[in-house]
């Protein structure tokens, strides 16, 4: 079912205004933390709470705060607001609609966290975003939440917006700092772990905006209040995008354990008038697919994980009859082609194999033994072979698309127009 | 805002370490200069303490610098899954058949530019587009002819 925390009032109040989110509350929560509240009495609230992080992999946000060495050296926090996952698109609605609960977590968590700054990280595309979260940084910092001594404590706290300049590849973490300090984004080796050493070296974490804008709801109203929504392992809401061919794409924000089928057929409106539901990409175009016959799989990490896919940014692509898994798999492979940054060799020269192979067979000009060809890539570049993970992101649509539409694949080997859409034709007429 | 001293003193101030201010002084550059000349790269390597070829070599890894003048309109367009999905390859074939610029290309008398772009987080507007800093869609074949001529679309 649709629960609004993050989303809530955003539709009918102009929420990036200061005065109107703080005539909702906003920044009570602060105040509540900084005047009652020690810094691990927050982090302890959102232990509590559960919370997982929103951008893919899931790992609790509790978990990364809390293996920040006290060594004395500066941390930092940076807010991961580097959106650019084909068919995720909730992060751009937080940052437009709710930049002030983004900007009150961020300084929640900074406390907590006892951080020397915050970064916030935005992809080069927001052009609007960037504006109005600079705005509200602005006018939460002219009203004294932002800066020193903030409302008349000990407490002190910068927070800097800092724009990408288009790369998909800055939204993977150790990428991101590499970005911020003023480099290409290649991805660092790990370990060491960002909150070992980090942005200059100093202990880090990286939170996406989402996760971040959980942590004001979470003070305001307990980490228990937060622990009891949805799921036990997978507590609170999820801003899910849902896209492609449905009657009502957009931003749905539910909470976890809501069925799939649910978001699809209520919220987002059902198919296109017509037509048949094919397969959905739940997490963007490096999501292993859901077929429909897992339709009713409940949305959160585990069940997801359960069928072989991921809830990760729960940026929903759904297919239906007239999209050729070939073609869909065509067009992640072009994507991850532009994407990968080069650092290593079988995400670099793999994703251009698995593009130029996919191209050919999408134009007609398909070889006997593609499809054999394209499981082998998937082999040579998945399988944790890299510094980051957007080779393996480049194969799990495709091993999917491979297992469940095998045929589709193979008659794209003999040339000719797509089968599976001539096929369409046909049976139209 | 044009490049000064102290615009980017105030950017450099910002970071514990002057390079991080390299893509925000890029941006300063380019948001002046329409592109990132050769004067903004000796600039910001001046000023940061860098070499030119370290600026370049940040400078040439992200896609949205340019070196070079923009045309007066650019219409970037989305190709990514779901964009693809709703039609964003036609639209680029209908512009190349209604006004001869291929995606990539420039029109001759500068008035505009047709690129592609990968996922830009507007799939809900697909098949979405920049035109030049405005997000917007869906796009048809009509309303993308008429962002070409900088009459505007309706905003996302």
């Amino acid at each position: 079912m649709i629960r609004r925390i993050l989303t809530e009032g955003i539709d009918e109040f102009d929420m990036t205004r200061l005065d109107v989110y703080r005539s909702r509350g906003g920044y009570q929560a602060l105040a509540k933390a900084l005047r009652t509240m020690s810094p691990d009495d927050v982090a302890d609230e959102v232990k509590t709470s559960g919370l997982r992080g929103r951008g893919g992999a899931g790992v609790a946000a509790s978990f990364k705060w809390s293996t920040l060495p006290a060594d004395g050296r500066p941390r930092y926090l940076i807010l991961n607001g580097d959106e650019s996952e084909p068919g995720s698109f909730s992060g751009r609605m937080l940052i437009q609609k709710n930049p002030h609960m983004i900007i009150e977590g961020a300084l929640l968590s900074a406390y907590a966290c006892r951080m020397a700054r915050v970064f916030i990280y935005l992809r080069g595309e927001f052009y609007e975003g960037a504006e109005i979260m600079r705005r509200a940084v602005e006018e939460a910092r002219a009203a004294g939440f932002i800066g020193e001594r903030i409302l008349g404590t000990d407490f002190s706290q910068e927070v800097v917006v800092h724009r990408g300049a288009g790369a998909y590849i800055c939204g993977e973490e150790t990428a991101i700092m590499e970005s911020l300090e003023g480099k290409r984004g290649h991805p660092r080796t790990k370990p060491p772990f960002p909150t070992a050493a980090g942005l200059y070296g100093m202990p880090t974490v990286i939170n996406n905006v989402e996760t971040i804008a959980n942590v004001a709801p979470i003070v305001a109203n307990g980490g228990a209040w937060f622990a009891a929504i949805g799921p036990e392992k997978s507590p609170g809401t999820k801003v899910c995008s849902v896209s492609g061919r449905v009657r009502r794409p957009g931003n749905y924000e539910i909470e976890m354990g809501t069925p799939l089928r649910e978001l699809i057929e209520e919220h987002a409106g059902g198919l296109e008038p017509g037509h048949e539901l094919k397969f959905i990409l739940p997490a963007g175009a490096s999501s292993a697919l859901i077929q429909p016959k897992n339709l009713d799989v409940s949305l959160d990490y585990d069940s997801l994980g359960a069928i072989r896919s991921m809830l990760g940014s729960a940026g929903m692509l759904v297919c239906d009859e007239r999209d050729c898994a070939v073609h869909v798999a065509y067009l992640g492979a072009r994507f991850y082609h532009h994407e990968s940054c080069g650092k290593c060799t079988p995400c670099r020269e793999g994703t251009g194999w698995t593009e130029r192979v996919l191209h050919r067979m999408e134009h007609g000009l398909g070889r006997s033994g593609d499809t054999r060809r394209l499981e082998e890539l998937c082999r040579g570049i998945g399988g944790r072979k890299c510094l980051c993970l957007l080779g393996d992101f480049s194969v799990t649509y495709l091993q999917s698309a491979l297992a469940n539409f095998h045929d589709e694949f193979e008659a794209h080997e003999h040339g000719g127009p797509c089968p599976v859409t001539a096929a369409l034709e046909v049976s139209v007429r | 805002m044009p490049w000064d001293a102290q615009a980017a003193d105030a950017v450099v101030a910002k970071y514990p370490s002057p390079r991080s201010a390299i893509l925000p002084l890029l941006w300063l550059g380019q948001n002046s200069d329409g592109h990132v000349t050769p004067e903004t790269v000796e600039r910001v390597a001046d000023r940061l303490g860098l070499n030119i070829s370290d600026v370049e070599s940040v400078l040439s890894f992200y896609t949205m610098f340019r070196t070079s003048p923009p045309a007066r309109h650019r219409l970037q367009i989305c190709r990514s899954l779901a964009c693809a999905m709703k039609g964003a390859e036609e639209i680029l074939e209908h512009i190349a058949a209604a006004t001869g610029v291929a995606a990539g290309e420039q029109s001759a008398d500068g008035g505009f530019s047709v690129e592609v772009v990968e996922c830009i987080a507007a799939c809900d507007h697909a098949p979405a587009y920049l035109c030049d800093e405005r997000m917007g869609g869906p796009l048809s074949p009509q309303k993308a002819l008429r962002l070409l001529r900088g009459e505007g679309g309706d905003e996302q």
